[in-house]
């Protein structure tokens, strides 16, 4: 009886120790209160009407958004002279989820220091594409008048059941389980690390296949979606035009993915992993024939408009050791994104002069 | 695989453990941790398996060739020259191969030649420096005549490949455990368990509440050290002590807490070094079973104190460039090897002085010169153990560490533990009351939560 006693006191000690844990710490590092539930797009992420922006000073483990949303320091303001202001648009892979990581963006600042004066802003945002990306340009990020901005589009995502479309629904904060909901318990639903790869590569080829079979005949593409091509290529004009509208430069980049052609036998667990991440609908085969579809339209429109262009995909492509997934960037990754980019920056500045960009203080964060 | 993943916690541990206590024979328990400490490093990457298995085969060779040749000198020196040449050999390739290429074309290029290498970018296998230490320790210590070498293999091969020390120490050696693996057969399993548990707990909670916390503010502030003002470089550097210290010392507990679990008791690694009142004090409770390895299969070859003063301190500067080199495949590594020599050197010739100090100075005058050390030890380059040295001891302004007021309570209550709390090893013998069990039950709902919430971090010793 004692010892039944015992046993149950101590397993009742673990699962409260481990519930004021998780509340602690996400109180101390995270900031988010111990009598709520957290959410992360809620806490990084600010809705107002139609335009979604990061949330002034919000924080995330070691990433910390700035007066505007945007990830990393605050803006110098004003900017002293000489100095060129850089930002770099894009979903997740440009925002860096990864908190131990450095971001690209700031890695591009660290490689320009020994050159001059230059800023790097990071206005990403997670899990958006091209026309959402605008609309946060064109009514928040372009407040701060960078004079060049990197545009890091995801071709993926325009392989998803409905393709982008430019935002025009009143955005609301998606809705949070009560205060007193265990934390642990949805630690431990998030939680897939630590099962072994089998097991993970069994999960998603399971929905893979049941998602295919609930799409029905011809929901799965098997050929490239040449109409789904032409919108990514439309929307990139449509962005990068109204970038240098707003009297930046605007530098393409092209997507890289760690994945050869064809994809070594190692990946193609991640390749799976990518097909589901980007909705499922396509094969291995499309999906790597829409990222080189998609990489060809950039360069197109690159040397159409005359905008300054980083291959990315070209120099970084097949290369897994830059890829912590699919596509998200390894500290190299990030380094040699970084290096490819100040290569470029470089260049352009050399080749044309800036005017100094207003203070943004006074019209300030929104 | 990582002892702080829930793979090993929720199946390879049970398994492990259920399994081994379920056979009754020495052998088959020899073989069963063998094949799953093999499982266990192969979760990496399995070709390395080829590699560690080659380094057992030769080792425990070398040792069949003591025992064939007792008496013949010659035979006995092959014996001992050629698997250790073979051990460094490899060693030397997958470690130090690109760092030696590199610094030869830098220094020529110094001289005016255009000489460039290109870098061979070869992966280093997971623990090699550690096992590469077990094999050499075990082939000298059998010249010696210290251990009689085994006829068993398998035997051996549990010695070399045991999960529990495998990757990231302490380096046992052979005598060490000899005793407790010729009695494999007959262990009993509930003998050691609560202190196997108890050392795994603490190990763990050491790892993944304190270190990783730590690391959660240092890593970021350290990668833009340019920024750091001199409060700011103080805390990151004093964060870095801390987090280096629980991470290693975490993952030796909890090797020695693994190691109890199946009979076999490994050596302590960490005394609270952060109590030493001097550098010499340091090392005996730092690192312990490297510190004894350099001690014995290095200063005492080289001629220990035996010879002049002179020499003395040349061994001393010799032994602890070679403990730095040790630790990674980078200039900065052998400075604060050299560093350290000097400081056992310095302290050699004016200990006098320095004991006569208040105890308080002796500790804190200690810690500062570790810390300084550190410095060297964490930079990725001079330039920056340069510019962090300026920081901390010129007053320079610039940015604090973020969230620094969430560091703060962690760093006082890291700083208290290790310099003033007591170790794993003390608490062992305080008995296990129901308060002790309760503690340890509070510390492992830490820890499940602290893992679920964060993504898994490798331990810091892997990268040596």
């Amino acid at each position: 009886m004692v010892r039944t006693a015992q046993a149950v006191l101590l397993i009742a000690v673990v699962i409260i120790s481990a519930e004021l844990t998780a509340r602690v710490d996400d109180k101390v590092r995270r900031g988010i209160s111990v009598f709520s539930q957290p959410s992360w797009d809620v806490t990084l992420m600010r809705r107002d009407s139609t335009l979604l922006t990061g949330r002034p000073h919000a924080r995330k483990g070691a990433i910390r958004l700035n007066a505007y949303g945007f990830r990393g320091p605050d803006l110098r303001d004003p900017l002293p002279p000489g100095c060129v202001r850089i930002m770099a648009i894009g979903a997740s892979e440009t925002f860096d989820e990864n908190g131990r990581v450095e971001d690209y963006p700031r890695l591009l600042e660290n490689q320009l220091r020994d050159h001059g004066c230059f800023e790097v802003l990071n206005a990403a945002i997670v899990g958006q594409a091209l026309p959402r990306l605008q609309h946060t340009w064109e009514h928040h990020a372009s407040r701060v008048a960078p004079s060049i901005v990197i545009i890091y589009p995801t071709p993926s995502f325009y392989l998803r059941d409905v393709p982008p479309a430019y935002p025009t629904d009143v955005l609301h904060d998606p809705p949070t389980r009560p205060w007193w909901h265990p934390r642990v318990l949805v630690w431990l639903e998030e939680s897939t690390l630590g099962w072994p790869q089998v097991v993970r590569t069994h999960l998603l080829r399971r929905e893979l296949s049941a998602a295919a079979d609930t799409g029905g005949p011809g929901w799965v593409y098997s050929e490239l979606p040449l109409d789904r091509l032409a919108v990514y290529e439309r929307q990139l004009d449509s962005i990068a035009t109204a970038v240098a509208q707003r009297n930046a430069i605007p530098v393409l980049v092209t997507h890289a993915t760690r994945f050869d052609r064809p994809p070594a036998k190692a990946d193609l667990d991640i390749l799976d992993a990518f097909r589901h991440n980007s909705g499922q609908r396509a094969t291995r085969d499309v999906i790597l024939a829409f990222e080189d579809s998609a990489a060809a339209a950039t360069r197109r429109l690159a040397a159409r408009r005359g905008y300054p262009l980083v291959d990315a995909a070209a120099k970084m492509n097949g290369r897994g050791e830059l890829f912590s997934d699919f596509m998200h960037f390894t500290p190299a990754g990030g380094h040699t994104m970084a290096r490819l980019l100040a290569a470029k920056v470089l260049e352009i500045v050399r080749e044309r002069s800036f005017p100094q960009p207003p203070g943004v203080s006074a019209r300030g964060a929104k | 695989m990582l002892f702080n993943s829930f793979v090993f916690l929720l199946a390879f541990l049970p398994i492990t453990y259920i399994v081994f206590w379920q056979l009754e024979s020495r052998v088959a328990r020899y073989a069963w941790l063998t094949a799953v400490s093999y499982v266990f490093y192969g979760y990496w990457d399995a070709k390395f398996c080829l590699l560690m298995l080659f380094s057992t085969v030769v080792a425990y060779t070398a040792g069949l060739g003591f025992l064939k040749w007792p008496e013949s000198s010659r035979a006995r020196r092959l014996c001992l020259i050629i698997p250790i040449t073979v051990d460094l050999s490899l060693l030397g390739f997958f470690k130090y191969a690109d760092f030696a290429l590199q610094s030869v074309s830098a220094g020529l290029r110094a001289f005016g030649a255009e000489v460039g290498f290109p870098r061979l970018d070869i992966i280093l296998p997971v623990g090699i420096s550690f096992y590469t230490f077990h094999t050499i320790s075990y082939i000298v210590d059998c010249y010696r005549g210290v251990v009689r070498p085994t006829r068993n293999l398998l035997e051996f091969s549990t010695y070399v490949s045991l999960f529990a020390q495998l990757v990231a120490g302490p380096i046992v050696r052979f005598r060490q455990v000899e005793q407790d693996l010729e009695n494999l057969g007959k262990a009993d399993r509930t003998r050691w368990l609560g202190v196997g548990v108890a050392y795994f707990v603490v190990g763990m909670f050491e790892k993944v509440v304190v270190a990783d916390y730590l690391a959660s503010f240092v890593d970021p502030a350290l990668s833009r050290y340019w920024e750091l003002s001199t409060t700011g470089a103080w805390l990151a550097m004093l964060g870095y002590t801390f987090q280096l210290y629980f991470d290693f010392s975490g993952y030796s507990d909890m090797a020695v807490g693994l190691g109890y679990m199946f009979g076999i008791r490994l050596p302590i690694n960490f005394n609270s070094p952060y109590k030493a009142l001097n550098p010499s004090d340091f090392w005996r409770r730092w690192h312990i079973s490297l510190s004894g390895c350099l001690r014995d299969y290095v200063y005492i070859p080289l001629g220990g104190n035996r010879g002049s003063e002179a020499q003395t301190y040349r061994n001393l500067l010799l032994t602890m460039l070679i403990g730095g080199l040790w630790h990674g495949a980078n200039w900065t590594f052998v400075v604060w090897g050299l560093y350290h020599g000097m400081l056992l050197a310095l302290y050699r010739a004016f200990g006098g002085a320095w004991d006569r100090l208040p105890r308080v100075l002796q500790l804190i005058g200690t810690f500062v010169l570790v810390v300084v050390g550190w410095v060297m030890f964490r930079s990725t380059d001079f330039t920056m153990a340069a510019d962090l040295l300026v920081r901390m001891f010129v007053p320079t302004s610039g940015e604090s560490i973020d969230r620094g007021a969430a560091l703060l309570p962690m760093l006082v209550f890291a700083g208290i533990w290790a310099m003033a709390g007591p170790n794993m090893h003390e608490l062992k013998d305080r008995g296990c009351l129901l308060r002790h069990r309760l503690a340890l039950a509070a510390a492992s709902g830490a820890c499940v939560a602290t893992m679920l919430g964060a993504a898994g971090s490798p331990f810091l010793y892997f990268q040596f």
